[in-house]
């Protein structure tokens, strides 16, 4: 572990050095594949002092790497224009240095202690490199909508540490918390982070002014962490969360449905899919929430599936963003006619996001509809309007954009950049291939 | 810094320092009372500038307040002495010690003074009014506590200090406010042991030291002032940082104090009481962030005449505090190894 | 390139009529599977099924999406994105034939969902906004049959694997399975374009006409039935499959109605294709899923055919699709006008032609079983109204005079198109009795009364002698009868579904998520959090800094405040 924690640390110097963007880059990109080779045959493995990875763990922190490296190749825009890209550098990777000590620490308070601390280059990215005024009110509503959520979990990690004198998160499982204030502190912070239908508010508002970079990490990654935290906590709170998880469930799955409607009013094309965003984690939450084998295993698949989509999906809409300098949909439009090969990708990661096969998406949904259908057969409506509304708005995104006749004020731009196609495909890749070696994804 | 060329400053700087050692260590309740009123008596030169109408107007006020503040205790420990034959601890008694001391802190209710003074004073006085003066008080505070009342009076700190700061434009008050929040938690901390007091003193000074050192170089008093032209990238990186760390966000060394506050209060199941505090720190973080908008934003309008020049470039301080504000959490875990 | 894929695909279509005979003969069945994951004592698997009914379909779809793809060298050359339209085209094969091949309902799933996304693909090909509403439409109106089946999916957990194959028969009265068989029967309704879902079909005709060759004759919607022939043990005897009876016959019924109503010459074709698919429908629910099967097949090669002379005439006419435009096709374009008799005989099941083995004989088991009137009357009814639209457009296309310019140049001497129209000729005056000899082990025993023998060639006649009649009358020149205009809008219109399926439907969700959208959201759900936070904290701090005012007064009563105060901690002993 300590190997790959300095490999990120002595890439802070690299970070100020004069034009040394790519090779930031692409010592990422190596990052990822050392960090493959590592075994995951054991409970807790490359076990050291405070640190150690176990399944979950270890495929969030290759999605974070990944993303972080797919963030650096998308924002070439700020390389060339030099936009304070020494910062911009060390924001990453001092974000990616919290993501990974936030996925492998065994303690449940160092945990909190990184959750909370990958929220400030978050802030940094959204506020530094955002480029509207409302970018400011957007970082308060992250900023505020976690902290606050965050801070009664910080209360209930301290009265568990009094009563168990211990944070490991071995350990935990052998203990039974079974407290309805307990229950409810220690799981808002991650409903606040996934988000849950009503407390969605600052998602949309965070995903749509942050830059590329930091919309990638939002959908990504930050997401995650909250389901992260809640398969974590979940453990020692399965009795009161078996009596009362069906509030956060039908909440979700309601909202789920209303959000997916709310995705046809959207005339901003981030807006949309911030939306989207939270169509899809709804039903992960619900997957979390009903404790079987199915909802577990559905709903990781679901966040990989998910933060590579998503992903992808900002990588387009700033593709498009970087030619015409809008998001708005009534500009937008009709692209296949310029750049028909970018079609192809909008249309795959479109399919990808209603969950159409072969994607991983497609497994995750069909795995948390058994896991839901079996805990309820009435969630079946639910999780249909959610499906059915869930293709509607995709289809309705890429028809928008790609379809129909273009905007006639559009002047002249060049087509796609070899770079970008790189960036698409490897954001489509993992997602549509790795339902050939499911069993990675397996969790023992 | 002109206190060290002027000789009358530093010499009740120096009187200034002793008198809060008198105060600390005497032996009776008079030593205790003679050192607050030498601690009185020498900072009133040190913040009276002729020149300038708002500082004698402060120090006026100053030593209004505080002499009453003063004389309340003298009262007060003489009524203990005479009636209460100086063993017994009798409610009464302690909420009279304890508000006197309490406004000569400046704490919630009786507050009302500190913003006001801040105001008037230099940034190297507001820095001395905002941690050097609370030293004696405090300590003075833990000698003859009284729980309930100092749950009470830890609440209104607390809440005052984030709503009141909530309005402000002036960054003299802003910090003001802000002191008086820290105010509560440092009361808190007093009442668990005097050494966790220490450190969150230490840690609390060192970081309003960084911030109000910067003030000074760029001179600055009012939130509007940050959004200069031709403003140092550093500087608007260390009052970042600092003011994150101030609010007490991990993983900055602000978090430090809260961190470990926290854990003793939950130890003594004070549940709404660490309800109140975190929610009431949650607003001091709201306009911390607020006052460090310019730097987040990497562009704004810049008016383009708008240009500072800082006071006496000590910037190779700052940006060492501020290294330590950062990385101060990963080298204190160095002291905890066994 | 178009010559390349035909070649290929006209092999595997010739490899896949080989094996099918092996094995019919020899009874034969494979099976494939590969384990993708197995956890919690379930397995998903993506297997393959190769028996008779699966090659013969395979061919029959390879067969003619070779002879399309051929038939689109000519037909889209002008197309700037022919090579986009020939992978689009090539995805949609591979779909179908995935879903043909599997025996589990994860794989149908995979080949289902793929049919859905690439029709879509293809009805929006090109940029207009008809296409892009009727490809909204199409993509919907599936998608609501994949979500069904997603659902069959986590219903089917219960039975610990998704292969349906092994144990259809075995379970077929438990409760959960009629709950899987309701939701695959609306599937395939949805997929088929049955009665609430069959507004797609006619809007799906702003697809390029080689795309409606393949897909809407032939292949795209005979997926839904073919998805109840594959469950047919599960669903024949129950309740609902009384109810399929039923809206499949008023399909047949409205499908034939409409079709005599329309004036475009692609949306008359749908309609056709519609009335067959609701025949087919029917008669599986009938009972017998074999005769479904072989008009399946022997309709899907002249429906096909149909469309591809469809095709050249629209080109002829310089692109309008309006019969009203049309006539003398026969003097003019005499290969085509073959082969447009010839198909167009061939769906009214004129004797020996394709359509006929198919068509009669399910009339035949029809009258031969258990039926009341109301089946029996729209049956025959169906069948007469077949020919009567038949006819009309036989006489609105071919009898006339040419109705578009003065001055015309048709030409008939496209051979890529006759070429690919040949080979499906040959086919559909060949495939019916090929058919019947070949899948049918022992010949069907019909026995009836000689009238109810010949009530097919009664009813076809005097469809034939109404058709005849109504384009020659003088009123029809005026758009709709002006005596019965609501009764013609009804019946025009496919009795109003398309309205209700679009705005009927959409608007109130519409309107719900703008409402959600703007009074939750942005409305008690800001209030609530952020920005009512916000607006108590302002209003707060304001009322604080009014205290800090150096107000005596208000010094004044804080002090009596706090001695008040003092007094009640005092009193209550702290």
């Amino acid at each position: 572990m300590m190997k790959f924690l300095f490999y990120m640390i002595f890439m802070i110097p690299l970070c100020f050095m004069v034009d040394m963007f790519w090779m930031v880059q692409f010592l990422l990109m190596l990052l990822m594949f050392l960090f493959m080779n590592c075994s995951l045959m054991y409970l807790n493995n490359n076990l050291s002092y405070m640190m150690s990875f176990d399944f979950i763990s270890f495929g969030l922190i290759l999605l974070s790497i990944w993303i972080c490296m797919l963030m650096l190749m998308s924002s070439e825009n700020l390389f060339k224009i030099n936009y304070y890209i020494n910062f911009f550098l060390i924001n990453i990777m001092m974000l990616l240095i919290l993501l990974f000590l936030t996925f492998s620490v065994m303690n449940l308070f160092l945990f909190y202690l990184f959750f909370e601390g990958s929220l400030i280059p978050t802030l940094l990215l959204i506020i530094g490199w955002g480029y509207q005024p409302e970018r400011i009110q957007a970082g308060m509503y992250l900023m505020f909508y976690t902290l606050f959520a965050s801070l009664p979990l910080l209360m209930g990690l301290f009265y568990m540490y009094n009563e168990l004198n211990s944070m490991m998160i071995y350990f935990l499982k052998f203990f039974n918390m079974n407290f309805i204030i307990l229950y409810i502190c220690m799981i808002l912070a991650f409903l606040v982070k996934m988000p849950m239908y009503f407390v969605h508010l600052w998602l949309p508002k965070a995903h749509v002014e942050a830059p590329v970079s930091g919309s990638m990490i939002l959908a990504g990654i930050m997401l995650k962490l909250g389901g992260y935290g809640l398969l974590r906590v979940l453990i020692f709170l399965q009795e009161i969360n078996l009596k009362l998880n069906y509030i956060w469930l039908i909440i979700s799955l309601m909202g789920g449905f209303y959000i997916s409607l709310k995705c046809f009013c959207q005339v901003d094309i981030k807006s949309l899919i911030a939306y989207s965003s939270v169509c899809h984690m709804s039903i992960v939450i619900s997957g979390i929430l009903v404790m079987n084998y199915w909802g577990y295993f559905g709903s990781y698949i679901m966040m990989i599936g998910h933060g590579l989509c998503s992903s992808g999906m900002f990588c387009l809409a700033n593709i498009n963003y970087e030619r015409l300098h809008s998001r708005s949909l009534f500009i937008n439009k009709g692209m296949m006619n310029f750049m028909p090969s970018l079609s192809m990708w909008w249309f795959l990661l479109m399919s990808s996001n209603m969950s159409a096969p072969p994607s991983l998406n497609l497994l995750g949904e069909i795995s948390l509809i058994n896991s839901l259908v079996s805990w309820s057969w009435l969630s079946m409506i639910m999780l249909m309007l959610i499906s059915f509304f869930s293709a509607g708005y995709s289809l309705y995104l890429y028809s928008y954009t790609q379809h129909g006749k273009f905007y006639q004020g559009m002047y002249s731009f060049y087509g796609g950049v070899s770079r970008e196609y790189l960036l698409l495909f490897l954001h489509w890749l993992p997602l549509n291939m790795m339902i050939l070696k499911v069993e990675y994804f397996m969790i023992n | 810094m002109h206190f060290f060329m002027n000789s009358n400053k530093m010499f009740f700087l120096f009187i200034l320092i002793f008198s809060t050692m008198i105060s600390i260590s005497s032996n009776s309740w008079f030593g205790c009372w003679i050192g607050l009123e030498i601690n009185l008596l020498s900072f009133i030169p040190l913040i009276s500038n002729s020149n300038n109408l708002l500082s004698s107007e402060a120090s006026l006020k100053y030593f209004l307040t505080q002499s009453i503040a003063s004389m309340n205790f003298l009262f007060s420990i003489l009524i203990k002495m005479i009636l209460m034959k100086n063993f017994e601890m009798i409610y009464f008694i302690s909420i009279m010690i304890n508000s006197s001391l309490l406004m000569k802190m400046g704490s919630a209710p009786f507050h009302f003074w500190f913003p006001n003074i801040s105001e008037g004073l230099s940034w190297f006085n507001n820095f001395i009014l905002m941690t050097w003066q609370k030293i004696a008080s405090l300590i003075l505070f833990s000698y003859y506590m009284n729980l309930n009342f100092s749950y009470f009076i830890i609440i209104l700190n607390v809440m005052i200090g984030a709503i009141g700061g909530m309005n402000q434009t002036s960054l003299r008050k802003l910090m003001s406010f802000s002191s008086i929040n820290n105010l509560g938690w440092m009361i808190f901390s007093i009442m668990i042991s005097e050494n966790l007091w220490i450190f969150y003193f230490f840690m609390y000074s060192f970081l309003i030291s960084i911030m109000f050192f910067l003030f000074y170089m760029l001179n600055m008093f009012f939130i509007n002032q940050l959004f200069i032209n031709n403003m140092n990238f550093m500087i608007k990186m260390n009052l970042l940082i600092n003011f994150l760390s101030l609010g007490g966000l991990p993983p900055f060394i602000g978090f430090l104090p809260k961190w470990i506050i926290i854990n003793f209060l939950m130890m003594n199941k004070l549940y709404l009481l660490t309800f109140i505090m975190l929610m009431s720190s949650l607003i001091t973080i709201y306009f911390y962030i607020r006052i460090i908008y310019s730097s987040f934003m990497f562009n704004y309008i810049k008016m383009k005449w708008f240009k500072i020049f800082l006071k006496n470039n000590f910037l190779m301080f700052i940006n060492l505090f501020s290294f330590i504000s950062i990385t101060g959490m990963i080298f204190s875990t160095f002291l905890y190894i066994y | 390139m178009c010559t390349h894929f035909f070649f290929f695909l006209f092999f595997f279509s010739m490899l896949s009529f080989f094996f099918m005979i092996y094995f019919v003969m020899n009874n034969l069945v494979i099976f494939f599977e590969w384990e993708l994951i197995s956890f919690n004592s379930i397995s998903i698997v993506m297997s393959m099924l190769f028996d008779w009914m699966t090659l013969l379909f395979m061919m029959f779809v390879l067969l003619i999406s070779s002879v399309v793809i051929y038939y689109s060298k000519s037909y889209m050359s002008s197309d700037l994105n022919l090579i986009r339209f020939i992978i689009l085209v090539l995805l949609f094969v591979l779909s179908m034939i995935l879903l043909i091949i599997s025996p589990n309902i994860i794989s149908i799933l995979l080949g289902w969902d793929g049919l859905g996304l690439v029709s879509y693909c293809l009805v929006i090909y090109y940029q207009n906004l008809k296409s892009y509403n009727a490809g909204m439409l199409t993509a919907l109106s599936n998608r609501i049959g994949d979500v069904l089946i997603l659902m069959v999916i986590s219903w089917m957990l219960n039975y610990g694997s998704w292969n349906y194959i092994f144990y259809l028969n075995f379970m077929k009265n438990d409760l959960i399975m009629s709950f899987i068989s309701i939701m695959i029967i609306m599937a395939a309704m949805t997929k088929s374009a049955q009665i609430p879902f069959s507004s797609w079909l006619p809007a799906a005709m702003a697809a390029p006409t080689p795309v409606s060759a393949l897909v809407h004759s032939s292949t795209l919607v005979t997926a839904g039935v073919y998805l109840l022939i594959r469950f047919n043990m599960l669903i024949l005897n129950t309740f609902f499959i009384k109810i399929l009876l039923l809206l499949s016959m008023m399909t047949m019924f409205m499908a034939g109605v409409s079709a005599n109503y329309e004036f475009d010459l692609k949306k008359i074709i749908a309609l056709s294709t519609l009335s067959q698919l609701g025949l087919m429908m029917s008669i599986l629910s009938m009972g017998f899923p074999d005769l479904a099967f072989f008009h399946l097949l022997s309709h899907a090669m002249f429906k096909a055919l149909l469309f591809m002379c469809a095709g050249v005439i629209i080109h002829m006419m310089n692109d309008i699709q309006d019969i009203r435009y049309m006539g003398g096709i026969s003097l003019y374009l005499p290969m085509t006008s073959l082969c447009l008799n010839i198909s167009n005989m061939a769906l009214c099941g004129i004797p020996f032609l394709a359509g006929f083995y198919s068509k009669d004989m399910i009339m035949e088991m029809v009258s031969f079983s258990n039926l009341n009137l109301f089946v029996f009357f729209f049956y025959y009814i169906s069948m007469g109204l077949t020919m009567f639209y038949t006819i009309r457009l036989l006489m609105y296309m071919m009898i006339n005079d040419y109705n578009l310019l003065s001055i015309y140049n048709l030409y008939d001497e496209d051979y890529v198109m006759l070429k690919s129209m040949m080979v499906l000729l040959f086919m559909s005056v060949i495939s019916g009795s090929f058919l019947s000899w070949m899948i049918f082990y022992y010949p069907y025993m019909i026995y009836l009364p000689f009238n109810l023998k010949m009530m097919v060639i009664y009813v076809s006649l005097m469809g034939g002698v109404m058709g005849f009649l109504i384009s020659n009358m003088k009123i029809y020149s005026v758009n709709k009868f002006i005596m019965t205009y609501n009764l013609s809008n009804f019946l025009c219109l496919m009795w109003f579904m398309p309205s209700l399926s679009t705005y009927g439907l959409s608007y109130y969700f519409l309107n719900f998520g703008y409402n959600l959208l703007k009074i939750v959201d942005l409305g008690w759900s800001e209030f609530y959090s952020g920005q009512g936070f916000m607006i108590i904290l302002k209003k707060y701090s304001i009322f604080y800094n009014i205290f800090q005012m150096n107000n005596f007064k208000i010094y004044l009563f804080s002090f009596v405040m706090w001695m008040i105060i003092i007094m009640y901690m005092l009193i209550i002993n702290i």
